[in-house]
């Protein structure tokens, strides 16, 4: 079975989180967390990417888009050939790009997570961007999933100061702290359309400890 | 979470009509799960050091998947074979 990742609304929440190793959250930087970063190969990527994060394909499947460490990237092609995507960043030169979210049924709309800035949306294919973070506890978002069900509902998973799993029900514009998300570093957040018997569905958290998953009703 | 490595898990993708189907990123590899999560299959051909994946929704036989540097990899028949978009 996979690990529950944290308590439902009526669970207790220390007897799940109890499983997750306590040497979780110190691997941040560790060997097997850098691992991704050696190429151990002669391949060779898109040389202006740094560290990649995230990917993410459009709802009509055209554009795909990946998060690095150096910023957004968009691909029309395929993945052949990337453009950079300026992104609104008051103090950073470039943002880390954790995590992208695009909707399921709208290509125009995407959600991007950041490191530094916390979120951005676009509504219009990814010319314009804006800010979508009142509510959120913090700037540095490792996850981000959008309801399969209900695009506007999203849960996003803040590390460091304000840290937790945030959600939202009408597209960001509104963030609300729902649970304290699974122990250790998130690197990936998803939501699965799976009932849950209880009214929603599972929240699946990739990590420094593996994959687990959660009933999204906290 | 039958035959899944337990170690650091980089990326997650799940198909858009079959909940059951989600692929995983990790160092050993991509995972290709038909019982959302309970058994994993590693992609005999696919690249190691993968940093994320995604599922094209319009067609979702066809998965992309890429390693930490940006090397991009394509599968067309839903993670079985992979090969480098190029």
């Amino acid at each position: 079975m996979l690990k529950l990742f944290s308590a439902s609304a009526a669970l207790a929440a220390a007897l799940v989180l109890a499983t997750v190793p306590a040497s979780a959250a110190e691997e941040k930087g560790g060997p097997l967390a850098d691992d991704t970063h050696a190429s151990g190969s002669a391949r060779q990527g898109h040389s202006s990417f740094g560290h990649v994060h995230a990917l993410a394909v459009t709802a009509d499947g055209r554009t795909l888009f990946l998060g690095a460490h150096s910023g957004l990237f968009r691909s029309e092609d395929g993945g052949r050939s990337w453009q950079p995507v300026a992104l609104p960043s008051k103090h950073h030169p470039h943002l880390d790009v954790m995590a992208v979210a695009a909707h399921p049924a709208d290509a125009r709309t995407v959600y991007v997570a950041t490191h530094e800035a916390g979120m951005v949306k676009t509504t219009d294919g990814g010319k314009d961007w804006h800010e979508v973070n009142a509510g959120l506890g913090g700037v540095d978002v490792h996850g981000l999933a959008i309801d399969p069900r209900e695009p506007h509902k999203l849960h996003a998973a803040v590390r460091d100061k304000g840290e937790g799993i945030f959600r939202t029900t009408d597209g960001g514009a509104k963030w609300v702290r729902v649970d304290d998300g699974p122990g250790g570093e998130v690197k990936v957040l998803a939501s699965v359309n799976i009932p849950t018997g209880m009214g929603g569905i599972f929240l699946y958290a990739g990590t420094a400890a593996g994959l687990q998953r959660n009933p999204d009703c906290f | 979470m039958g035959g899944l490595p337990t170690s650091t898990v980089n990326g997650f993708a799940v198909h858009p009509t079959n909940p059951q189907v989600m692929y995983v990123a990790m160092r050993d590899g991509i995972f290709r799960s038909d019982s959302a999560g309970e058994r994993w299959t590693r992609a005999a051909n696919g690249p190691k050091h993968v940093a994320a994946v995604a599922i094209n929704p319009k067609n979702p036989t066809e998965v992309y998947a890429t390693m930490a540097d940006g090397t991009l990899f394509r599968s067309t028949d839903g993670g079985a074979r992979w090969a480098e978009a190029r």
